[in-house]
């Protein structure tokens, strides 16, 4: 997979703290929405709420605005595997969480927390190596 | 019951946003050659990224100036830049901010 001749660059041009920012917020986007059903069924964790509330919730949490046109695909994928439950109320759909998606989110916090200690792990031997 | 395809899925989705961030963690203190850093993937944390990618990633960080290839002659490994660190210091912070505030009830800090 990786290429046989890397390109040498001589001259290195060093990135702007503008376009660092400009990197911070496109890795921060790509992370929540990597992470958007396991962030959904957090909100529905004993609660009830409908796609705007969730927006809304993880916009105050993340600082980032997904888009309806984002996170109601994911929904409807969800619903359609049984991880959350439609309700009709009045004008809005209510969502929560059903027993898969619960025990799903159990297993997903396991796995998260696995992940994190290994990206830890890595930290701190490299900076033992150091 | 969740599945092992779930958890899986849901393993590479992160590790594949974060795949930036991995690799300039590999770089930190060693010099790599880009099948050293894709050995480290996978040994460390069962992923592997696709073609496009880890080399959409590796271009990112040449053409942005976050890291720089040896010659050949010297073995072609990747070393990180100044610029790199930098990146690496705001990536690491918005990393553990992240983990915060997607499991507000645990305390999850880097190193």
């Amino acid at each position: 997979m990786p290429s046989e001749h890397i390109a040498v660059i001589d001259f290195v041009n060093p990135a702007s703290d503008a376009e660092i920012d400009q990197l911070v917020r496109r890795y921060r986007r790509g992370v929540v929405n990597s992470l958007l059903e396991y962030l959904i069924l957090n909100c529905l964790e004993g609660n009830r709420m409908c796609g705007y509330d969730i927006i809304r919730l993880l916009h105050e949490r993340f600082h980032t605005l997904l888009s309806p046109g984002q996170v109601y695909p994911v929904i409807d994928y969800m619903a359609r595997n049984g991880l959350v439950q439609k309700q009709k109320e009045g004008r809005s759909v209510m969502l929560e969480a059903s027993n898969l998606g619960r025990s799903l989110l159990k297993a997903w916090r396991v796995e998260f927390t696995m992940i994190q200690a290994q990206v830890n792990n890595l930290a701190v031997e490299l900076k033992t190596a150091s | 019951m969740a599945s092992s395809w779930m958890l899986q899925r849901f393993r590479t989705a992160f590790l594949r946003e974060n795949l930036v961030l991995l690799v300039l963690l590999t770089l930190k203190d060693h010099d790599r050659t880009e099948w050293e850093i894709l050995d480290g993937l996978h040994n460390r944390y069962g992923f592997t990224p696709t073609v496009r990618d880890f080399r959409r990633t590796v271009n990112m960080l040449m053409q942005g100036g976050f890291a720089i290839a040896e010659p050949l002659q010297s073995g072609g490994a990747m070393v990180i830049t100044e610029g790199g660190l930098r990146l690496l210091q705001r990536l690491e912070a918005e990393y553990r901010e992240i983990l915060v505030r997607a499991n507000p009830e645990q305390d999850s800090v880097t190193g």
